[in-house]
């Protein structure tokens, strides 16, 4: 008897992991409770995919699921070809999990941490020692080989954890909030490894509720609200498709209404010309003062990185620019868009 | 060998449990105060029997050995309990720890094999547990200064010791496995730990008396083919308990749902098999010789305490293998799913609707295994028991053909001296067909019980709760009908309405209708078939209530569970 219900077949395509159709339910005393609902997903080799979304949206459930952790009540997951329900072993020897609430053992040395999880992943006692040295000080913690796990800060903790995900050189690494609870500074040290692992050729999967940083990363993203995957594609199509085009604001120090005609005239760059000129100060002073500025926000839909030729045309007919740039927060503006109907 | 190799020299669990359970300053408190308790308690010990000796001089007549045999007994029961509450302090967080810790999934997800989890977690706290008692070992050389203890004694307290806290620590991390925190863990661990306590304080004690009254030290039993010590019995029934209560935690330390039911329910089958025959066996030759003073009987118990484990266990057992959870589905397709319970495959598998098929093939098992002591009793009881004491009283035999007077010779000496002693052994083997009819009818009536009950609450714990508290209702109260007449009285106001009845009044039905023709065993049955119409009836209210849509196909992980 075939278990398979969708009759997915695995097709050879280049895929390291293939999501079809994959929900989870969880039924407990009577109640049901459906935590992710008919997610699709491909990921090639290389690829960073960038998990968002809230609290309690899935996202966990969707990668222990991959982790070979939870078994989908109905849909397929593949892994570099290997279906994770039917070949769960060699599954995990490819894959990297790091949970995210991961733990270390207390009264144990960084070493022994490492090599505990290298003979676990059946690394010969002989290739333990190099592998442990490389993956120190790839996580940059050759200096702390011999101290206690328990002695190390959250952000070493983390990169610990994260060496030990490294020692039996897996594939394809999933990485649950692996940010999350750190520091300024141990979070760009967690995103310089990530670009290091990039630079490994690895394909990657990370969760997260932080979205700026997952901008710079990943290559890929989706975003996913209650079990439901609501985008999902490459960063710049997505922002694309959202938004329409790049948003840029300027503040000017006078003359608005000048600049609103010469930016409407450059039809072939920029569109939608708006005038958020009470926006910048009014926390300070309720009343509108010419001294702060007028800002004002347009849409560039010119070739990518010639914002510039805007801004030389705008400087050169005599403006007095305080700024110019584009908002910020992208990858949180079209989260926010987006689960705009779910989220309340 | 390269198995063996990676079990235990190159496991990396034992390692890291090794490296980090003598690490720090714990174990050596915990190593200092275990001594210091017992050393402590022998110096009590001895002061006060000097202080006895010094005022009663005239009491005793060897002035030291029973100062080494009140101190021997000190150390036996201080250690015993301090190894039966350390240990399963050590293994209850084997596993909940790793949960709380967060390490729990990452160290399922490497290509440890769960075999290895549980037997590097068992061994660290086995180890740890030997160390303990060997350290004792020097406190116990003082009782042979002072005399009154041999050194057989010794060996099988610490042949126990060992065996119980292998127990212990088993127990410890079946509960781990099973539940989400260590306090639940540990709460559960020795709230499940005190009966099994008071049965070893009673079988100790039992064997203790036995062997006062036999006189000697050894009082050997033939189980199976084999000889044994009572101590052997013992140790050999916490061994195998504790191997039972590992492969329940090899079915929980997984990350896949795919259990491994058949091996706790193979392992319980072999297991009351093995305690079904030995109950026989201990209590039919405590009734028989004692090697010195020949053909007397040592104790009066009546025979039918044979059946008195199995009964014990039994309901035990129904309580625990008949309760659980059906899921949307199966409670949907209650009748197929209760009939693919009696297929073979049904039968390994851990799942609710299989339970009775399981249990009633336990029922088979143990009474085949009381007969198997039965007649084993006939056949090898007696002449281990102490015979070269009976040949004199015996007629003269020739010393050429000793093999084959050995194999005549528990006949001769049975028909001689025993007869009556044979027949009632064979007796009862018939009655053991009573038997299987009451434990069949008494597994339907009261499982079916505990399947609704578990149905409807929907929790196996509380479940398991209230099909104990209605068991011991009806056990309390005089509801079976063959010790209240009244009620008796009142049931047989139903007769007529009872098919069974009916039929065995107008057909005569031979053996079956009349091992079935009693009114507790006929309750039972009605009790069990009344519980699976409710259940009927409640699963198509449920599938109103869901609509046929919503369980009509099975969810793929449960599936995944049942390959």
């Amino acid at each position: 008897m075939s278990i398979r219900q969708n009759g997915t077949e695995r097709n050879h395509s280049m895929a390291m992991i293939e999501i079809s159709n994959l929900s989870k339910e969880y039924r407990t005393s009577g109640q049901k409770l459906l935590a992710v609902n008919n997610i699709s997903l491909a990921l090639d080799k290389g690829d960073i995919f960038g998990f968002i979304g809230p609290n309690g949206a899935g996202k966990t459930t969707t990668i222990k699921m991959i982790a070979t952790l939870l078994v989908p009540s109905s849909g397929s997951v593949f892994v570099d070809g290997l279906d994770v329900v039917k070949e769960p072993d060699k599954v995990r020897s490819i894959l990297g999990y790091m949970p995210d609430s991961f733990g270390v053992y207390d009264d144990i040395k960084v070493w022994e941490y490492l090599d505990f999880f290298a003979a676990a992943y059946k690394i010969s006692k002989d290739k333990r020692p190099a592998i442990i040295d490389d993956v120190l000080s790839l996580t940059d913690l050759s200096v702390k080989k011999n101290a206690y796990v328990e002695s190390l800060s959250r952000g070493m903790k983390q990169r610990l954890c994260l060496a030990k995900t490294l020692v039996h050189d897996p594939k394809v690494m999933l990485l649950d909030e692996p940010a999350s609870g750190l520091d300024p500074r141990a979070r760009i040290e967690i995103r310089e490894l990530l670009r290091e692992l990039q630079r490994m050729g690895k394909t990657i999967m990370i969760s997260s509720h932080i979205l700026p940083e997952m901008e710079e990363f990943c290559n890929k993203i989706g975003i996913i609200e209650k079990g439901e995957m609501i985008v999902s594609g490459d960063v710049r199509t997505i922002s694309r498709q959202v938004r329409g085009n790049q948003v840029i604001e300027i503040t000017v120090l006078e003359e608005l209404e000048r600049a609103v005609s010469l930016l409407e005239s450059m039809n072939e760059y920029v569109n939608d010309v708006k005038i958020m000129s009470r926006s910048h100060n009014e926390n300070q002073n309720t009343h509108f003062s010419s001294s702060t500025g007028h800002s004002l926000q347009f849409g560039y839909i010119g070739e990518p990185n010639h914002e510039y030729v805007v801004l030389n045309s705008l400087v050169d007919s005599g403006l007095k620019i305080r700024a110019f740039h584009s908002p910020k927060a992208d990858l949180e503006d079209v989260f926010m868009r987006v689960t705009k109907g779910l989220v309340n | 060998m390269n198995r063996l190799n990676r079990l235990i020299f190159d496991n990396p669990l034992v390692l890291k449990e090794f490296r980090t359970r003598m690490r720090g300053t714990r174990a050596y408190w915990i190593l200092f105060s275990y001594l210091g308790v017992l050393t402590l308690g022998m110096m009590l010990t001895y002061y006060s029997f000097i202080s006895l000796n010094h005022r009663y001089p005239t009491l005793m007549n060897s002035p030291t050995a029973p100062a080494g045999e009140a101190i021997f007994y000190f150390l036996t029961v201080a250690q015993a309990f301090l190894v039966i509450f350390i240990t399963p302090a050590i293994t209850s967080g084997a596993i909940t720890l790793e949960k709380e810790q967060r390490t729990y999934e990452m160290m399922l997800l490497t290509r440890i094999p769960r075999f290895d989890i549980v037997f590097s977690k068992m061994s660290a706290a086995f180890a740890f547990v030997c160390l303990l008692i060997f350290s004792s070992l020097p406190l116990f050389s003082i009782c042979f200064l002072f005399g009154g203890v041999s050194p057989g004694k010794l060996i099988h307290t610490y042949e126990l010791l060992l065996t119980g806290s292998l127990f212990g620590s088993s127990l410890g991390l079946m509960w781990s496995s099973i539940s989400k925190s260590t306090t639940i863990s540990v709460m559960l661990s020795y709230a499940t730990l005190f009966i099994p306590v008071i049965l070893l304080f009673f079988a100790l004690s039992y064997i203790s008396f036995l062997e006062n009254v036999s006189n000697s030290s050894s009082f050997m039993v033939s189980l199976l083919g084999f000889k044994l010590s009572l101590y052997g019995v013992l140790n050999i029934v916490l061994i195998f308990l504790s191997v039972i209560l590992c492969s329940v935690s090899l079915t929980h330390i997984q990350a896949f749902p795919q259990r491994m039911g058949w091996l706790p329910r193979g392992l319980t089958l072999l297991f009351m098999y093995f305690v079904s025959a030995a109950s026989c066996f201990l209590v039919l030759s405590s009734n028989s010789f004692s090697k010195s003073q020949g053909p007397v009987l040592l104790m009066t118990i009546p025979t039918q305490m044979c059946y008195l484990l199995p009964c014990i266990m039994i309901p035990a057992l129904v309580i625990i293998f008949a309760t659980g959870e059906f899921t949307a589905w199966e409670l949907a397709n209650i009748i197929k799913r209760m009939l693919w319970g009696f297929t073979p495959k049904g039968i390994t598998k851990g799942v609710l609707a299989s339970s009775i098929p399981f249990l009633l093939l336990i029922s088979i098992v143990v009474v085949a295994g009381i007969n198997t002591g039965f007649a084993m009793e006939i056949r090898h009881g007696i002449r281990n028991a102490g015979y070269p004491a009976m040949q004199p009283m015996h007629q003269p035999t020739s010393t050429s053909s000793g093999t084959t007077n050995m194999k005549s010779f528990p006949h001769e000496y049975l028909n001689t001296y025993k007869g009556s002693y044979a027949t009632s052994l064979k007796q009862m083997e018939l009655q053991t067909l009573n038997l299987l009819a009451f434990f069949c009818s008494y597994v339907f009536g009261f499982g079916m019980f505990c399947i609704l009950i578990s149905t409807l609450v929907q929790n196996r714990w509380v479940a398991m709760a209230l099909s104990a508290v209605s068991l011991a209702i009806v056990v309390i109260l005089p509801l079976n009908s063959q010790l209240n007449p009244d009620l008796r009285l009142f049931l047989t106001m139903f007769d007529p309405v009872n098919p069974l009845i009916l039929l065995s009044r107008s057909f005569y039905m031979g053996l079956p209708v009349k091992i079935f023709y009693q009114d507790s065993t006929l309750s039972l049955l009605v009790a069990g078939a009344l519980s699976f119409f409710l259940l009927f009836l409640y699963s198509i209210f449920e599938r109103r209530n869901n609509g046929a849509n919503s369980v009509s196909i099975r969810p793929y992980d449960e599936m995944v569970a049942e390959l």
